[in-house]
């Protein structure tokens, strides 16, 4: 399948921001990247982050006018007339993305192009499941065949991560409906899985023809890696088997491969980081943190009974100590890791990281209150709000 | 692609050899950066570490566990405080690039550890016991020095919500949506006095030329104080729309001219959120409300509308270069 935009536009569209990176890293002047503006011209309608976003919230708001004004012919109607009308709203919303914003105005990911191909996507398979009375199989199943031509057709991010979610949120039902046996290979089944997925999508990336979906390609891998993670992680396999398959464990009891599972937790993050350093693969790097931090969790939840307080002072003490070491350690050159910025990364601008510590750091939490006068309990703590 | 890009470019003749020479290897992968990997870890580490030694030192006052926190707090603090005073630049009215990857960091782990030390003693000691205020006024002040000394906007925006706490405006992310933001009698009007004055204040420092690139941080929570002061006033005193409807519109003017001065976006969002609450609040109490359908037009006219102004004058949006 090909995608929807203009290829000569796109290819130069991505030229022109590869070399602005160049440019705000030093690596070019500004001269050469209008020379390289002039040389690759694109005519798409692609603008920042911020209209974006202000585009895509103005864009919902004013769909979902249309779709109050057209709600009222249908909202007295059964549930297969209003699921027909809104497959046919959905296909129609498509159909208004496709040519009246992609072709006619070259809109490229502008904000408006998100918020009428999610509200296509919505209602199309809202219409869809109605008219499958919302079985859970036939909502991931087209849900997958949306998502993936939404993913594929419009170099979609947010769609590639919902078809991704359909896929595995399938395989585990499927697996939990059959019951017995099949419910207890889930860990087994989901990881094997994404191993595939992972390889596969490895393969594509290599591609050169491929290569417009490079994003959508290294958002997989992030995905395939956590999910194979997740699935032989001790604390949600114990969990899960707890609270969705009634397992009971009682005094002393633990589920069945417990040692296979501890060994899993603690060797993935060391895996990850090893092949991720040799391979010089920054997903694989980013995921080794984050599971390492879950390992962390893991084992402290189950085996380590101190109060949190310690923990989190620990914790803390042993991330900066080891952040501080690898940057040091990485002054020069190792094995083609770097400490200095190469490239430019959007979410960290200083304005951007200053909103950020006000919000997640304690300065503000010093707020008057009688627990405080009493005993100073509530002091300190700045939660972290997850915006990080 | 990167690469074959770099490669075509070259081919063009866009960019000489040597520049090549330095693209290549980052665009072909060979070289990885872990730069905001490890800050992203620093961060957390501090931001634990502070958390937790901040519960630690106020638990099982008079044991040994409570006197070995206290020891590790001191230690902590003094710690961070030699590394700062060893590897500090001199101070500039201008921008100060950090002199290492981690300075911003111990120094912010310092201040947030000083700030702790400063909230001990006065429990312990009791010395502004009445006067908790102070306390808060004198972190303030503490995360102001710091910021100022040393460059640091994120130790500023610490500074800028302990300052609005002084004046009971708690700033969390945590209390922006909650509806009892404002539960206290003439909160609002505090809020909106107080952005005023953070937007002035901030505006005269840039005139001065001190700091300029803390003007961004300054007007930022201005507008947000401003606009969720004027917002709630505007529910909570109905009465009085007529008051507040156009100061929320002033403010929309002033977010529209800063907005220009900085080329920023960002103030442009809060333009169109606020400045549409208000019309749409005018609206609603002369006709809409009468009206149900009147609200699906209203919003599909308005925001087709708007959409439509933004990609029209698309040249003054243009991107930030």
């Amino acid at each position: 399948m090909r995608f929807a935009y203009d290829r000569a536009n796109l290819y130069n569209l991505t030229v022109i921001k590869e070399s602005t990176d160049w440019m705000k890293q030093g690596m070019i002047s500004k001269e050469q990247l209008g020379k390289i503006r002039e040389c690759y011209p694109c005519t798409f309608y692609h603008p920042n982050l911020i209209i974006r976003l202000l585009l895509f919230v103005v864009s919902l708001m004013g769909i979902s006018g249309v779709t109050g004004i057209l709600a009222i012919a249908v909202i007295e109607s059964s549930v297969t007339t209003i699921s027909i009308a809104a497959i046919i709203y959905g296909l129609g919303s498509f159909m208004v993305l496709e040519n009246l914003f992609i072709k006619s105005n070259r809109h490229f990911k502008s904000g408006i192009n998100e918020a009428l191909l999610y509200h296509s996507i919505g209602f199309t398979l809202g219409g869809i499941s109605g008219l499958l009375e919302f079985s859970t199989l036939g909502i991931f199943t087209f849900g997958i065949i949306i998502f993936s031509f939404a993913a594929i057709r419009y170099i979609d991010l947010i769609s590639t991560l919902c078809a991704v979610v359909c896929v595995g949120g399938l395989l585990f039902w499927q697996l939990f409906e059959l019951g017995g046996l099949f419910q207890s290979i889930i860990p087994i089944v989901l990881s094997l899985a994404f191993i595939v997925i992972y390889i596969v999508n490895k393969k594509a990336k290599s591609k050169v023809n491929l290569r417009w979906w490079q994003n959508n390609f290294i958002l997989i891998d992030y995905l395939s890696l956590i999910v194979i993670y997740l699935s032989v992680n001790y604390l949600v396999v114990r969990e899960l088997s707890v609270e969705l398959l009634g397992m009971e464990l009682g005094e002393g009891q633990d589920i069945p491969l417990a040692y296979v599972f501890y060994g899993l937790t603690l060797v993935m993050p060391v895996a990850y980081l090893y092949f991720g350093i040799r391979q010089r693969d920054i997903a694989l790097i980013r995921v080794s943190l984050l599971v390492f931090a879950f390992a962390a969790f893991t084992f402290k939840h189950y085996f380590i009974y101190w109060e949190n307080e310690i923990t989190l002072t620990v914790a803390g003490f042993l991330m900066i100590g080891i952040a501080i070491y690898a940057l040091n350690y990485l002054k020069v050159i190792r094995s083609g890791i770097t400490r200095e910025i190469i490239k430019g990364n959007k979410w960290f601008d200083p304005n951007v990281e200053a909103f950020v510590v006000s919000q997640t750091l304690g300065g503000n939490e010093i707020v008057e209150d009688d627990s405080f006068k009493g005993q100073g309990g509530g002091f300190g703590g700045g939660g972290a709000s997850g915006e990080f | 692609m990167s690469l074959k890009s770099a490669n075509e470019i070259l081919k063009n003749g866009l960019i000489d050899e040597d520049q090549y020479e330095k693209i290549e290897p980052i665009a072909s992968g060979r070289i990885i950066s872990v730069f905001y990997e490890l800050r992203t870890v620093l961060y957390l580490g501090v931001m634990l570490f502070t958390s937790g030694i901040g519960i630690l030192i106020y638990q099982n006052i008079g044991d040994l566990g409570h006197l070995i926190s206290i020891g590790i707090l001191t230690v902590s603090t003094a710690a961070s405080f030699w590394y700062v005073n060893r590897n500090q630049q001199p101070y500039s009215h201008a921008r100060v690039g950090p002199p290492t990857p981690y300075f911003d960091y111990i120094l912010l782990l310092g201040a947030l550890l000083l700030v702790s030390v400063q909230g001990y003693l006065q429990v312990q000691y009791f010395i502004f016991y009445n006067f908790l205020g102070l306390s808060t006024l004198l972190n303030a002040l503490i995360f102001f020095y710091f910021a100022y000394r040393h460059d640091h906007r994120g130790i500023l925006s610490l500074g800028i919500t302990a300052f609005a706490s002084f004046w009971g405006l708690t700033l969390s992310s945590q209390k922006w949506y909650s509806p009892e933001f404002f539960e206290n009698a003439n909160l609002d009007v505090t809020a909106i006095l107080f952005g005023i004055f953070l937007a002035g204040g901030g505006l005269l420092l840039y005139k001065r030329g001190i700091k300029e690139h803390f003007t961004f941080t300054y007007i930022n929570f201005a507008s947000l104080i401003f606009f969720s002061g004027t917002t709630s006033a505007l529910f909570v005193r109905d009465s009085q729309w007529w008051l507040f409807v156009p100061l929320i519109y002033a403010g929309c003017v002033g977010c529209f001219f800063y907005a220009k001065m900085a080329r920023s976006f960002l103030f442009l969002l809060y333009l169109f959120i606020f400045g549409y609450i208000a019309t749409t609040y005018l609206l609603v109490i002369s006709f809409l409300e009468d009206i149900p359908i009147l609200w699906s037009y209203y919003s599909l006219i308005s925001c087709g509308g708007f959409a439509y102004f933004i990609i029209k004058y698309r040249q003054y949006f243009n991107r930030k270069e």
